[in-house]
């Protein structure tokens, strides 16, 4: 960029002066004003950004430990059983003895802490060191401050919350006995059986805890009893809506029954039990629940299929023969796709369905497989003269060109437009060959076709074609699927092609449209007919003085080609608009 | 070259929260920046957001610019060609151009119908300017309205001296296309602009 073009570009001085006729004003004091304020707003919203990025705000980390009893040593929090010894690990307490510390902590972590201590106390035959602070400690003061100590949960988190949180500790338990249970299956299914035959029986032997599962054993077969009493005396109807009220209610009971159980208050008394025995009671309640449900709902199930199939049977007697129908052949049905497109093992360029056959082979005796290529033009019609071959021709540049072909349906092979060497498609080799076979074709077969065939078609099978078997042409068969009802009204989306305008005629302005000054749009809803004509025309939007109707015969003058759909010429809905311009 | 210095430090202090600097900064270049950006644009609003964003992304975005690599000056022309640019995208097509209603009023001490006459010929050739395409529209703004080089112009465009010399060769074509009746009888016009600029000084 020299000095030179720019001389040569400020010269001309002629268009330069012209443009300066177009003066732009000056930004105004509102700009200026804005600006300073938005400035001033920058800078103080980083302010209390930064102010807010650097908020302290750190959880306390507690590192949790196990403790191995029997090896004296602590493993990390992932571990439940002793890498060493195969102990179970009970959590060791952080240094500070203090509750608080742990009460506290992640609810996560506590309850972990509270299942793993008491599976281990299962394990050792130690229920009453269960307390997950004092198993680590292993000394005898711990018995006795067992019944003192209770954990409480201060955390907020929702029923849901908690119960997918117990949910999720379970079964990560699981996931950490795995390998204690893969290296010893038998010992550990025995001290598993062991342990919870222990649970079970300690907690049987808790107070109440028998009364109120018979309790509520009594109060479900009641219930249960009530209804099938109300399913003999009454009909079916009664007896659904009884099962209704049955299992709101059920339900309900069991909802109240979880939340409790589940609930923040663990210590609540539950139906006037005391504190203490509530939990208990509750495990007791809801696992007698959940079995005698269980039991339930087999026996319904088990019923509602024996009523099945004696419906069924019942139905089979009841038949008889009114009338005897003859049932029509089965009708030949098209194979999938289009028809006459060689999918499915149906098509070919015939109107009747029929099953192609035929094929064809060839080779030129070499060593090496046939090539990959692609097939060379098929047809049924021309009979073939020059045979495909995966090299170049001899002839350079022959004095009359013929393209090699196949005598096959095109339906069924579809002209291939790649640049490639001709080949048997279904080849993986690539170096240029005939193949094997015999006859100038392609492939392993004899002839001049391509494939493992006889003759000039296109793989197995005899006399050119494709399909196997002996020659046959093929055809679409019934039907052809697609559009249907061509004589509707489309729009535009659905049509194939859209309609393409050849003429459109401006409308023109009347002349008391001019004296008014009208200026405008007008907004046509018109069909263009498969006829080509312009029919349907619709306002939508019109102006005065005469404008619509201008637009409208200027619309009815239009000239074009029909949309089409599926090859044929449908109708289609179109939007026009004129703009009427007064300048 | 201690201007541009200046510009630096003064860009400096507004990146530190100084006001008056910012200020500065602002009053040296507004004039130029919203002018281009109007005339991109061909609406007051537009060119006042666009500079608006324009200057304030000295602050928001203060490692966008390189002094290494351009001016300031040069910097904020690109920063409000891309602002203008991402307006085009945005509202489609030059919707502007009917906003253009609000054109500077010239002096009332002009003959009425020279001033009738001045309006109209303004508004062809902002008209004439609008119908160019955007790219060719920017490259004549900055060269002939703006006075930049054509580095200068090539370095705003993010493209190569030659495709902007080419732009404006297409941009003055059309400009002489559209205005030659203007330009046939420009001789007299220039002359009676002449006598309007006598009388007014």
């Amino acid at each position: 960029m020299g000095v030179e073009p720019e001389e040569e570009f400020n010269s001309d001085n002629e268009l330069k002066s012209l443009l300066e006729r177009w003066v732009a004003p000056g930004p105004s004091r509102v700009l200026d004003k804005r600006i300073e304020t938005s400035f001033a707003r920058e800078f103080s919203g980083a302010d209390g950004l930064s102010q807010s990025v650097l908020l302290p705000h750190r959880r306390e980390e507690v590192v949790s430990m196990k403790f191995c009893s029997v090896c004296k040593e602590e493993f990390a929090d992932k571990f439940a059983f002793c890498p060493v010894d195969g102990t179970p690990l009970a959590t060791v307490a952080p240094p500070v003895n203090d509750p608080s510390v742990t009460v506290n902590r992640d609810p996560s972590v506590t309850l972990n802490r509270d299942t793993v201590a008491e599976s281990a106390a299962a394990f050792n035959h130690e229920p009453d060191a269960s307390d997950p602070v004092y198993v680590a400690s292993n000394t005898s003061s711990a018995l006795v401050l067992r019944d003192e100590y209770h954990l409480t949960i201060m955390d907020d988190s929702g029923l849901i919350a908690r119960l997918s949180h117990e949910i999720k500790d379970v079964s990560h338990e699981y996931e950490l006995t795995w390998p204690e249970f893969k290296r010893d299956p038998f010992g550990f299914t025995k001290r598993a059986f062991v342990g919870y035959g222990q649970k079970l029986r300690s907690f049987l032997g808790k107070p109440n805890v028998l009364v109120a599962m018979g309790a509520a054993l009594l109060g479900m077969v009641a219930l249960v009893g009530a209804v099938m009493l109300m399913d003999r005396s009454q009909g079916a109807t009664s007896s659904k809506a009884g099962l209704i009220v049955f299992a709101i209610f059920a339900g309900g009971l069991l909802v109240a029954l979880f939340s409790t159980w589940l609930g923040r208050e663990r210590g609540a008394a539950v139906m006037g039990a005391e504190p203490s025995d509530s939990r208990s009671v509750v495990v007791a309640m809801v696992s007698s629940f959940v079995f005698l449900f269980a039991i339930l709902g087999l026996v319904v199930g088990i019923d509602y299929r024996n009523k099945q199939q004696q419906l069924i049977a019942q139905n089979n007697e009841e038949l008889q023969v009114e009338q005897m129908l003859d049932i029509p052949d089965e009708q030949p049905t098209p194979d999938p796709g289009t028809a006459g497109l060689n999918k499915g093992s149906g098509g070919g360029s015939k109107p009747k369905q029929e099953r192609p056959g035929g094929g064809g082979g060839g080779g030129r005796e070499e060593a090496k497989p046939a090539s990959f290529g692609k097939t060379p033009q098929a047809s049924l019609d021309v009979p073939q003269i020059i045979p495909p071959d995966p090299k170049p021709p001899q002839i350079k540049n022959p004095a009359l060109p013929v393209a090699a072909t196949l005598n096959a349906d095109p339906m069924l092979i579809p002209p291939d437009a790649r640049v490639l060497p001709y080949g048997d498609p279904k080849s993986k080799s690539n170096d240029p060959s005939s193949g094997t076979g015999t006859g100038n074709g392609i492939g392993s077969g004899t002839g001049t076709g391509i494939g493992s065939g006889e003759g000039n078609g296109f793989g197995p099978g005899r006399g050119g074609n494709v399909g196997g078997g002996d020659f046959n042409a093929g055809g679409g068969g019934p039907g052809g699927g697609g559009g249907g009802d061509y004589s509707k009204i489309f729009t535009g989306k659905d049509v194939t092609t859209k309609a393409r305008l050849i003429s459109k005629p401006e409308p023109q302005y009347t002349e008391d449209a001019r004296k008014n000054q009208i200026t405008g749009t007008v907004v046509l809803k018109v069909v263009f007919a498969s006829n080509g004509s312009v029919q349907n025309i619709r306002t939508v939007s019109g102006l005065p003085y005469g404008l619509t109707e201008r637009a409208i015969a200027a619309a009815r003058q239009i000239k074009f080609v029909p949309a089409t759909k599926d090859g044929h010429q449908v109708s289609m809905w179109m939007q026009l608009e004129y703009n009427f311009n007064l300048y | 070259m201690p201007e541009r210095t200046t510009d630096e430090v003064l860009l400096r202090k507004a990146g530190e929260g100084d006001q008056a600097a910012f200020l500065e900064l602002y009053d040296r270049y507004r004039q130029p920046i919203f002018r281009f950006a109007y005339r991109l644009l061909g609406s007051v609003e537009s060119a006042e957001d666009v500079t608006h964003d324009c200057f304030l992304s000295l602050i928001r975005k203060p490692g966008n610019f390189h002094p290494e690599r351009a001016s300031l000056k040069t910097y904020l022309y690109a920063a409000a060609r891309n602002l203008a640019l991402k307006q085009f995208r945005d509202q489609g097509r030059e919707t502007g151009l009917d906003e253009v209603i609000e054109e500077p009023k010239d002096s009332p001490r002009r003959a009425p119908l020279r001033r009738l006459l001045d309006e109209e010929l303004a508004t062809y050739v902002r008209e004439a300017v609008f119908s160019l395409p955007p790219l060719q529209r920017e490259a004549l703004i900055l060269f002939e309205y703006e006075g930049l080089s054509l580095s200068e112009v090539a370095e705003i465009a993010g493209t190569d001296v030659g495709a902007v010399k080419a732009r404006l060769y297409r941009a003055r074509e059309g400009l002489r296309r559209i205005l030659r009746p203007y330009l046939e009888s420009n001789q007299e016009l220039n002359s009676g602009r002449e006598i309007v600029t006598l009388r007014e000084a």
